[in-house]
């Protein structure tokens, strides 16, 4: 009888708070998003149910070694790959096996675009502060604003983890910058139209010039010379995403090329969706410093989207009336490749049925890439 | 609220955003200029190479109606490529009925 209570004890049902409860129905919601609505299935599948995985409740420090946050579990080696920066990088390059820069060469001045939507970056981190976070904690929210999740697991694994007197933060900050991330098609268009003019909206672009291969092999090398000789800090990011580019344009390691941007990007986004949802533990996630990261999330995510409206509002004061840029592609700067240069385009057509932004907005959107990983690299830099 | 941390924020914001910039602007700058270097190369050689084949090179543009023609009939190409054959099946009837056990009648019948 006595060891029947003892296993009793051990089940979920005796386990169960209900913390574990929401937290079971969030990966839940996150599955079905993910299956019925297409909301980023590659990356909410996995972090759902590693919500549900790590939120079966048992009881810990009993030896058993199951949790996340418990020393010699399986899960704790996986999500050693977060803790320590690993799986971020690999996943750049695999993205950068897989991006086609030729409309940002072909169009070069989009790349401003880019960098005017890090605003979201640097005004979230100022919030945070505001709303009583530490330094460190505030650089790690505030990259939410960057709408990458791999920069914002990376930073947050270097900022917050829970060492030096700061709060792990990595698991809100990566729920939080990927559940943006998908609900990108409904943050983005009302800003967008509440900051454009119909007039500004059917902006027709002049059609990207073809990109010779030359420059396309010039740029990944070039672009890790520049930004890693003034931003050495964010070398992990983009000299992981450069190499990947080179390795496609170069055309010559074509299989190298083939692994990272399929075979290997599929398993590190599987081992880094599972361990970052199994982090969410209900008694470490379910927190006020959760909440107030998920309102600052949001408010990351539009700021971001008016500073890259903005900014092509106003390099428009510039430029000739043949080299105007549509507004609209000035969202897709937020990064969250490729969705928000998708809403630029969905948004584009609705008053211009025949005008395509998508290949436009592909240049500030892997713009916004570079640029939150170097913002990334200067906030590691000042406050590590 | 500390006045010092609100500072420092300020400032690592100020500069920070300013260091993003001035990144992307500087490659900006760089691709520029690359591509104005390369346009010239390529129009010494055509110069060289001849009066025509530099008109080609200069017409090569694709509009963005075109390239999203293209865009979509390779979508509905790869749309239609598939790895899971259909199960229906179709009997095709046999019309070659020749057995050893009839082949007399059989070449009667059909003749070469």
């Amino acid at each position: 009888m006595e060891g029947l209570y003892r296993f009793l004890e051990y089940t979920g049902f005796a386990n169960f708070t209900f913390g574990h409860g929401i937290m079971i129905i969030v990966g839940l919601v996150f599955i079905f998003l993910a299956i019925k609505k297409d909301y980023e299935p590659l990356l909410l599948v996995p972090i759902g149910f590693g919500i549900i995985l790590g939120n079966i409740p048992f009881i810990q420090n009993a030896g058993l070694n199951l949790g996340v946050y418990e020393n010699g579990s399986v899960l704790r080696y996986l999500y050693f790959g977060v803790l320590s920066g690993v799986y971020p990088p690999l996943i750049f390059l695999g993205i950068g096996a897989m991006t086609d820069f030729s409309t940002l060469i072909s169009n070069p001045k989009l790349m401003l675009l880019g960098a005017a939507a890090q605003l979201g970056i640097f005004a979230t981190f100022l919030g945070s502060i505001f709303l009583g976070f530490n330094l460190n904690e505030a650089g790690a929210i505030g990259i939410i604003g960057g709408a990458d999740g791999p920069t914002a697991i990376f930073l947050a694994s270097k900022l917050a983890n829970g060492s030096n007197g700061n709060l792990n933060l990595i698991g809100p900050i990566a729920i939080a910058a990927y559940s943006y991330m998908a609900l990108v098609p409904v943050i983005q268009p009302p800003i967008m139209r509440l900051l454009t003019t119909k007039k500004e909206r059917v902006i027709r672009m002049k059609p990207p010039r073809s990109v010779s291969k030359v420059e396309k092999i010039i740029f990944p090398v070039a672009g890790l010379l520049l930004t890693g000789f003034i931003s050495p800090a964010s070398l992990p990011l983009l000299g992981m995403l450069f190499f990947g580019n080179l390795l496609k344009e170069s055309m010559v390691t074509e299989r190298l090329a083939e692994t990272a941007r399929k075979p290997m990007i599929d398993i590190v986004t599987i081992l880094l969706g599972l361990t970052v949802g199994a982090s969410t533990q209900a008694d470490i996630f379910l927190t006020k410093q959760s909440v107030l990261i998920f309102i600052l999330g949001a408010l990351s995510f539009m700021v971001a989207t008016a500073g890259g409206i903005l900014f092509a509002k106003f390099m428009n004061l510039f430029l000739s009336n043949e080299n105007k840029i549509n507004p609209l592609i000035g969202s897709a700067g937020v990064s969250a490749v490729p969705d928000s240069a998708r809403v630029s385009q969905l948004e584009g057509l609705k008053y211009d049925k025949n005008n395509h932004l998508l290949m436009h907005a592909m240049a500030p959107n892997v713009a916004g890439v570079i640029g939150s990983a170097i913002a990334a690299g200067i906030l590691m830099s000042f406050l590590l | 609220m500390d006045i010092d941390l609100i500072l420092k924020a300020i400032n690592i914001t100020v500069i920070g955003y300013i260091i993003v910039f001035v990144v992307l602007f500087l490659l900006y700058l760089s691709f520029y200029y690359l591509a104005k270097l390369l346009e010239s190369q390529a129009k010494e050689r055509c110069r060289r190479a001849g009066k025509n084949k530099c008109a080609e090179h200069d017409k090569f543009s694709v509009d963005s109606d075109t390239t999203a023609a293209i865009a979509m009939a390779l979508y509905l190409h790869f749309g239609e490529t598939h790895d899971i054959d259909s199960t229906k099946l179709t009997m095709k009837r046999e019309s070659k009925r020749y057995t050893p056990w009839n082949s007399k009648i059989y070449n009667v019948i059909h003749r070469l």
